[in-house]
């Protein structure tokens, strides 16, 4: 990877130039998720094993038309089992991706990141939302908005190094990331998201996070706007110019997100990171645009991991 | 209740000028738009602060104004408010003090005349493809506001909402998901019990519920995907954030990548207050004029 992708154009671009990925669907009995899937093989980036309750699936795919070359059907009615024959199929490297179907998100990824075949790494999963807002030019990142309610220090270090990882594999090498806080000051007392900031700063200009500028405590006013920023006298180098935004928690990530999504009309793709494979969790309130790029974005960032091992 | 920044302000053009105290004065942006608000008959301003500098910063124009001479930023601010109680002016406006030492006499004034409710901040946005006008609150004032602070927040809201002529006000508390999660997300144990506070009547003059998310508060279509069956879903009037860190983040994504047009108060004083951010545009504080404007 060479280029920075610039906007979600650029990566459906990068999508179609990929090797065609397998997506492995756990519990595929969903018409919201096989509508997904659809979409990705009209698109022909994708083919799909769908795995679960055949019968189902099959009478979905005659309703939305699906019928295609590009489907395999896996009969495996349980939920549970689903994912972990999904887990097999992956190791085997007969799919690519991994995405969630008509099952728990709390189920999906227990099976998947269980000890013993499970795709887990020394990192905690976090959701990694990718944005392209009118006005600016280029691909902003989000987390996390979705899956860790609060955390704490050590797994916000894990949120920070996997969004850095995603804006790695989109062509941002050197991403400047800031810890979004309501001031700029370290307030010890009454504000705890600005103290793990400045401890996560300070952790990224020792070397121990990598792959990144990082920057913090930063309000969202000066992340996003030099002019902000002179007002305010700030004058750090990141001010108007941070690419990956890292929230405190996920009341503040959500409202982030659905801000940019409904108020901003933001295009948005999403992927969980920290596995050893991107998972793909798609939400029945998400657009058929965002299920279509967030699974180009997953193909984008596996055929980065599949060219590097082969490294 | 206008539903756009254009009717807020031909409405308070109709008004009489309201007479603010602006107090730390001294900054020539800020001196710019309140000679604009002056030209515009928005408002009389009684400024305080720095005499020789505001003198230079206005040259001429120091004529248009009422200038009283205070270099001590507490003494100015505390002058400000004693001027509303006296009668002299009608609402007071921040400079360039610390917001929380502006905010300090209005406080201990409320607690001397027993009213020791508390204050807290509400932006009014005018985004594009809404069709009315949407408040969000807190995004400035209260950091993280506890159960009780935040029926006040709310309290504060509806009655700005009521005086602006929205007589009830759909009122949503904003949280990651619509479910309650007592172990995890106090937002959504908040924002269930000031919903049942709201349905048994201890809330009056809005119907406000949740827990809500974002998208299901103001966009039909996602409530309607979800199945959210709530009054207030996709019609949210007042968004209520569960605390600084939320509500600085949508305020900020509003002005930053909505390009909304927004004004601005602070609720809870027994008059108009403004507390403009330091990186509002001359605009904002004109419109955070013309609704202190409609707020007195």
């Amino acid at each position: 990877m060479n280029t920075v992708l610039k906007n979600m154009e650029e990566l459906m671009e990068q999508a179609r130039r990929s090797k065609k990925k397998t997506i492995g669907v756990v519990a595929a009995e969903d018409e919201d998720v096989l509508e997904a899937v659809k979409t990705a093989v009209s698109a022909n980036i994708a083919r799909a094993i769908l795995i679960g309750d055949e019968g189902k699936i099959k009478n979905l795919i005659e309703k939305i038309q699906l019928a295609s070359a590009e489907i395999e059907i896996i009969n495996q009615p349980v939920p549970q089992k689903a994912a972990l024959q999904a887990l097999d199929l992956f190791h085997s490297r007969k799919i690519d991706l991994l995405m969630k179907g008509d099952i728990t998100t709390g189920t999906f990824l227990r099976v998947l990141l269980n000890k013993e075949n499970g795709v887990r790494t020394d990192k905690i999963l976090s959701h990694v939302g990718v944005f392209e807002v009118d006005g600016v030019d280029k691909l902003m990142y989000l987390s996390d908005a979705a899956i860790n309610i609060k955390p704490d220090i050590q797994e916000k270090v894990d949120i920070c190094k996997n969004a850095i990882y995603v804006a790695h594999c989109l062509g941002n090498t050197e991403p400047n990331l800031a810890l979004i806080t309501p001031f700029e000051r370290v307030e010890l007392d009454s504000i705890p998201s600005s103290v793990d900031a400045a401890l996560i700063a300070k952790m990224g200009d020792c070397g121990q996070i990598k792959g990144a500028k990082i920057e913090g405590p930063i309000s969202l006013d000066l992340a996003v706007s030099r002019k902000a920023a002179r007002v305010k006298g700030y004058s750090r180098p990141i001010a108007g110019e941070a690419d990956i935004f890292i929230v405190n928690d996920i009341d503040a990530g959500n409202v982030f997100y659905k801000g940019l999504v409904y108020f901003a009309r933001a295009r948005m793709a999403g992927v969980v990171a920290g596995a050893k494979a991107p998972i793909i969790l798609t939400s029945r309130a998400d657009s058929e645009e965002t299920k279509l790029l967030s699974i180009a974005l997953s193909i984008v960032i596996r055929e980065v991991e599949l060219i590097c091992s082969k490294l | 209740m206008f539903k756009t920044m254009k009717e807020l302000c031909s409405k308070a053009e109709k008004k009489d000028p309201i007479k603010i105290a602006v107090s730390c004065a001294h900054d020539p942006d800020l001196l710019d738009t309140l000679v604009r608000a002056i030209d515009t008959k928005l408002a009389f301003f009684t400024i305080l602060g720095d005499g020789d500098k505001i003198k230079g910063y206005l040259g001429k124009r120091v004529d248009d104004f009422k200038l009283i001479h205070i270099v001590d930023e507490d003494e100015a601010n505390k002058k400000a408010v004693d001027m509303v109680y006296n009668g002299e002016v009608q609402g007071v406006m921040n400079g360039i003090s610390l917001p929380s030492k502006f905010l300090k006499p209005i406080e201990e004034k409320k607690k001397e005349k027993g009213r020791a409710r508390f204050l807290s901040h509400i932006g009014l946005f005018e985004i594009p493809g809404y069709d009315r006008i949407i408040f969000v609150t807190d995004s400035g004032i209260n950091i993280a506001p506890t159960l009780s602070d935040k029926v006040e927040i709310v309290e504060n809201a509806i009655k700005i909402a009521n005086k602006l002529g929205l007589s009830l006000p759909l009122v949503a508390m904003i949280t990651p998901i619509e479910k309650i999660n007592y172990k995890d997300m106090p937002s959504t144990v908040e924002a269930a019990i000031i919903a049942k506070m709201s349905s048994n009547g201890q809330i009056k003059n809005a119907i406000v519920d949740g827990p809500l998310a974002l998208d299901n508060a103001i966009s039909e279509r996602a409530a309607r995907i979800k199945g959210i069956k709530s009054p207030v879903a996709g019609k949210a009037d007042i968004l209520v954030l569960h605390n600084i860190e939320t509500g600085n983040i949508l305020y900020k994504i509003l002005t930053y990548f909505s390009r909304a047009k927004v004004a601005a108060c602070v609720a809870g004083a027994d008059f108009p207050v403004i507390l403009p951010s330091r990186t509002d545009s001359p605009e904002t504080r004109l419109k955070s004029i013309a609704l202190a404007k409609l707020l007195y």
